[in-house]
């Protein structure tokens, strides 16, 4: 177990290299200029190309590719991820708030969801083919198809400007976690009904479930500490994924509501041409996506043995 | 098929008792699975104490009538007619739940597939305890124990402790068993329960429940195609044929001393199903003896091969040596865990052993006990088929034929399913719309269509019905002689081996214990091992 996990580790090496180099790469060669960008939006007057120069000159941007990524990858292992073009901050600094934002929303949603999609899924395939299940599955399709940003304006139209419950603009307070919980929480919920039912129907119609039945097991233990006990390997893995997209932090749904979180960050970023703090959002999120495979397939070996750990 | 209605013999076993003292009473019980009526007037009359067996081919309506019994709700099983009478109660009166409360406690079930007992993933201690909760008892693990060592279970934690996936059919069977035994139902249902095991663990199952028969008085409706074993234990029996009782009375048979059913058997059809049960007294075809000059197909040397299991080494073949000649039929038999199937995954090259060498000559073709299993659920028996083709096109170095029809397979296709009495029409169903016996067919001529010199066979026939079972050995006896195949047959079935090997191979935890013409070893072994074995056989003759 510990072996397979230090060669997971191990593994991130490669990985992180690989991610990182790829990013700097596109950046390179993706059209923009930050040097131009970075002088044009300080004062909004033209500049002459003599000040960009120097300005690329300062920034490092003129030399050869290799080098200014060495430079980097030198400075990211001693924990340095440089500075942001924009403001001049540590890159750090910028990130960890972000993030810490988008934690914030991911851990709402990710419970609302399983909060909701649960009992909706276990009690769909229960009953399956009846009304309550015809229901839930139509309003998981709607969930499903409806695009983030129409859900988010949706919310917004009736919380903020009908009822006036929540404020517009969210700006990372407690209240306005509110709707951009509801907004990725939804359609998340909406795939986890879906799926859960799926694995729950699966299970039930297994030989051992009929063969608990027939010795006078009592259907709620059938179902919970057996059934549900089974579906959960499965369910975990989709809820694994789906943390993975949550950490990125939606760029829709954190724009809309003014969220300061990483997915509005690493947008902003883009648009700055703000190449350090895009490195560090890559790098980050890489980390943190083979984090959570790898806790999702020790949860599966866990709750399911068969399952071998390779 | 022609359905053949004639007047049934009534179940009277003894003296017609009042009503109230009959634990189960059917009464002109129809089953239908939707449109299709599987069912066609089933009576039934079962006192405390006695053992009624239901015997009869696959699909012939046995395991309908548990179905009808247990009625739950997953099995799509519906009763269109007749009464059922528990203990005097008007079984398909009661509510879902009035029904759902006489499980376990009143009615218990032992099914046929082991894997249908148990959750896979929890340990049989979480779900015996569960199982005794359900019905207000604590889990005594001393009363446990007593009854796992009545089984031959180890009376350790061992197996308590584990988890379905982590033990063998036959003992995940036994724990099944044992739980019923704990559970002490006024009424057990046993599906076919002897068909995974053993013919010593099959006989140590079979008295252990006479025992508890005779200890509690409780009745045993037994469904199963070994009439070996009805005779051994069944008082009544019953003789089913698509949904028919073609026959029904006292079993008779040499293991009691009234006449009745399998003793003098009234309709063709019993005496059809009493002749395909395989005897020692039965050769199917000519030995053939082979000296150590003889052409080799398969030979293994000092084979080892330990398995590890829960951080446990177990010796699953210890030092084996075993040649198999061009032309052969050599079987191997031995108790479950002997290593027989070992045998078949070194030869296969599926796993290599640790010490000793297996040589293989010639293209060999594995066909496996689990017919079902062995096919994949989402293609067709012809895409299957045509799998076989491309991966054995591949193997020779031949072009590989690609398509969703391809004449020239089809062609080929055709003659091996003549041989193996299969028509066309089933090439285009899925596995699970074939019988076992047709899957298993299937299975045979999807071996075929790739070319094999060798076949590897692991218990083909265990989970066939003797009449299915007849019709594979003497398909495979026929194919032997027509394709001259070697062939490597796996089984605990030792008169069924006796019928038709040249040579019997006698395997004891990954040892062997002996090898030779397939007579000597049935007939005069001196070895107390392979005697065991054959007195552990029960015959209906």
């Amino acid at each position: 177990m510990t072996k397979y996990i230090g060669k997971r580790l191990l593994s991130l090496i490669p990985i992180l290299l690989g991610i990182t180099f790829l990013t700097f790469l596109l950046l390179y060669i993706a059209p923009g200029d930050p040097a131009q960008k970075r002088l044009t939006s300080n004062s909004g007057i033209a500049v002459t190309q003599e000040q960009i120069d120097n300005m690329r000159e300062e920034m490092g941007l003129n030399r050869p590719f290799l080098v200014q990524y060495g430079s980097w990858l030198g400075k990211a292992l001693t924990g340095d991820l440089g500075t942001s073009y924009k403001d001049s901050r540590p890159v750090s600094d910028k990130l960890a708030p972000a993030f810490h934002r988008t934690l914030q929303l991911a851990v709402t949603s990710l419970l609302v969801a399983l909060l909701v999609s649960i009992p909706v899924g276990i009690l769909s395939a229960v009953y399956q083919g009846s009304f309550w299940d015809h229901l839930f599955r139509l309003l998981s399709f709607i969930g499903n198809s409806l695009p983030n940003f129409l859900l988010s304006i949706l919310l917004m139209y009736f919380f903020c400007i009908q009822v006036n419950l929540f404020p517009v603009i969210a700006s990372g307070s407690f209240q306005g976690l509110f709707l951009p919980t509801l907004a990725l929480a939804l359609p998340m919920a909406s795939r986890f009904v879906r799926q859960i039912r799926a694995e729950v129907l699966e299970e039930l119609g297994k030989d051992y479930v009929t063969g608990l039945t027939a010795r006078g097991v009592r259907s709620s233990q059938v179902l919970f500490r057996n059934v549900l006990r089974n579906a959960m390997s499965s369910i975990l893995t989709i809820v694994g994924i789906s943390v993975g997209t949550l950490m990125g932090g939606s760029v829709v749904v954190e724009t809309i509501f003014s969220w300061p979180g990483v997915g509005k960050l690493a947008m902003d970023s883009i648009t700055y041409r703000d190449y350090p703090v895009i490195q560090g959002f890559v790098l980050i999120m890489a980390l943190v996506y083979v984090l959570i495979n790898l806790l999702t397939d020790l949860a599966h070996h866990w709750l399911d043995p068969r399952v071998e750990l390779e | 098929m022609e359905r053949n209605v004639r007047a049934v013999r009534a179940v009277k076993a003894r003296p017609k008792q009042k009503t109230e003292n009959l634990l189960l009473e059917m009464k002109d019980l129809r089953v239908s699975y939707g449109e299709r009526e599987a069912l066609h007037g089933y009576s039934l009359e079962l006192r405390p104490g006695e053992i009624h067996v239901i015997a009869g081919e696959s699909g012939s309506g046995k395991s309908t009538i548990l179905k009808a019994l247990l009625g739950l709700t997953s099995y799509s099983a519906e009763v269109t007619g007749g009464s059922i009478f528990f203990d005097g109660k008007d079984v398909l009166a009661l509510s879902g739940k009035e029904r759902r409360e006489l499980l376990g406690d009143e009615i218990g079930l032992i099914a046929q597939n082991p894997a249908a007992s148990f959750n896979p993933l929890r340990t049989f201690r979480a779900q015996f305890a569960e199982t005794m909760e359900s019905h207000g008892r604590k889990l005594d693990e001393h009363e446990v124990f007593h009854v796992f060592k009545t089984l031959g279970l180890p009376t350790d934690g061992r197996v308590l402790d584990s988890c379905p996936y982590e033990v063998s059919g036959g003992m995940c069977q036994r724990v099944a068993i044992a739980l019923l035994m704990l559970l002490r139902p006024r009424l057990l249902l046993c599906d076919e329960v002897t068909s995974a095991l053993d013919v010593t663990t099959q006989k140590q199952v079979a008295d252990e429940l006479l025992r508890l028969r005779k200890e509690t008085g409780m009745g045993i409706l037994l469904v199963t195609h070994n009439l070996g074993l009805a005779a051994y234990m069944a008082d009544t029996i019953s003789i089913l044929r698509d949904g028919d009782c073609v026959e029904a009375g006292p079993v008779g048979g040499h293991y009691r001393d009234t006449p009745g059913v399998l003793s003098d058997p009234q309709h063709d059809y019993t005496k059809k199903l009493l002749h395909d049960v395989p005897d020692f007294e039965e050769v199917l075809r000519g030995r053939s003896v082979f000296d150590n000059a003889a052409a080799k197909a398969v030979e293994l040397k000092d084979v080892h091969k330990t398995y590890r299991v829960r951080g446990n080494d177990v010796l699953a073949l210890q030092g084996v040596d075993l040649v198999l000649y061009k032309g052969e039929m050599l079987g191997v038999v031995g108790e479950s865990g002997s290593g027989k199937s070992t045998i078949l995954r070194q030869v296969s090259g599926m796993e290599t052993p640790e010490v000793g060498d297996v040589s293989t000559e010639g293209k060999y073709q594995y066909i496996f006990q689990d017919a079902y299993a062995s096919f994949d659920p989402r293609m067709t028996i012809r895409q299957s088929l045509y799998e076989s083709m491309r991966n054995a096109a591949r193997r020779d170095g031949k072009a590989v034929l690609r398509g969703r029809s391809i004449p020239e397979n089809d062609e080929r296709i055709r003659t091996y399913l003549e041989q193996v009495g299969l028509t066309e029409d089933l090439l285009d169903r899925y596995p699970s719309r074939l019988s076992g016996g047709q899957c298993q067919r299937m299975a045979i001529a999807r071996a075929l269509v790739a070319d094999p010199e060798v076949l590897l066979c692991d218990e083909i026939t265990s989970a066939l019905d003797v009449t299915a079972q007849r019709e594979v050995v003497e398909l495979l006896v026929r194919l032997q002689k027509e394709l001259d195949l070697s062939v490597l047959f796996v089984s605990h079935d030792l008169a069924l081996v006796h019928s038709f090997c040249d040579r019997i191979l006698v395997l004891k935890s990954g040892e062997v214990v002996e090898c030779d013409e397939a007579s000597d070893v049935i007939l005069h072994s001196e070895d107390p091992y392979t005697n065991q074995l054959l007195s552990s056989v029960l015959t209906v003759a």
